[in-house]
């Protein structure tokens, strides 16, 4: 089971996150010191970080500093972001950026899409290394997508 | 050795390639009008890393390309006029979209998005 870690100090938030996402392992942190320790111990696959901490702008402060590790990150934030906060967020280390209050089909859309690239970034990542350290475009890749887009003429008839 | 950062622009209206391929300096850019010239230029060898497909075009549907990718070689961010509300955003996150960005888009936030779904794939 994945797992996803909230590091929210929003309790009421809780309950909302443990019905939502029943097919994750889900920890919680209210604050930054329990957060860095279960990303130490647990490393999650999952991250989503509220953006501010008992007052402070710490969600944010602990992606620049690389203490997420390797995981999907997703901010979330009480002010409607404009595009270029969230450019910025990206640019960072965020994959996504919510708003409070989320609407619960997209936010599960956001986790499991996290889940997926960040499984994808471990694959691509194994086969890199296999390889040497210029990105090299394997014959398999291409002929996935010729196979894909064969598949696709046959489906709409073309 | 592939080196280079290649995205292909899927979209119907020659105006948005333009304007994406134009914003995207850096990138190895090819613009197309439909699906079926997509594929076409995948079998003729330029296979994307990153696919910037827009949702309503005549035909097939930004979408129904999205859903037949395989992600683990190349990474959708569908464009689209269409209004974003939540339930639209969680379906074409479902089907593979990565990112879901509205009509009209900001160059930054655009130029963003592309640079992560390639940043990762570089790790």
């Amino acid at each position: 089971m994945a797992k996803l870690l909230i590091i929210d100090d929003d309790l009421s938030l809780r309950g909302v996150f443990e019905t939502a996402f029943k097919n994750f392992e889900i920890l919680w942190a209210e604050t930054i010191d329990e957060a860095l320790k279960l990303l130490k111990e647990v490393a999650p696959e999952v991250v989503i970080i509220d953006r501010y901490m008992r007052g402070e702008e710490s969600g944010i402060q602990m992606v620049v500093e690389e203490e997420v590790g390797d995981a999907a990150c997703i901010l979330l934030t009480a002010s409607r972001p404009s595009p270029e906060f969230r450019a910025d967020m990206l640019e960072i280390g965020f994959l996504y950026v919510a708003t409070k209050p989320f609407s619960v089909p997209e936010m599960q859309a956001m986790v499991n899409r996290a889940l997926s690239h960040w499984r994808t970034k471990k694959c691509c990542s194994a086969n890199i290394k296999k390889t040497t350290n210029v990105i090299s475009f394997s014959p398999t890749s291409l002929e996935k997508l010729r196979s894909a887009s064969a598949a696709f003429k046959v489906a709409v008839g073309g | 050795m592939e080196t280079t950062k290649k995205v292909l622009v899927i979209d119907d209206d020659p105006n948005i390639v333009r304007i994406i391929v134009k914003a995207l300096k850096g990138y190895e850019c090819r613009g197309v009008s439909s699906v079926e010239e997509a594929f076409k230029i995948v079998a003729d060898g330029f296979v994307p890393r990153v696919a910037l497909v827009d949702y309503m075009m005549p035909k097939v549907s930004g979408d129904e390309f999205i859903k037949r990718l395989p992600l683990s070689v190349c990474t959708p961010i569908l464009v689209t006029a269409k209004k974003l509300t939540p339930e639209f955003v969680a379906k074409m996150m479902d089907n593979g979209a990565l990112y879901v960005l509205g009509k009209p888009f900001s160059i930054t936030e655009l130029r963003a998005m592309v640079a992560r779904a390639f940043k990762d794939s570089e790790k």
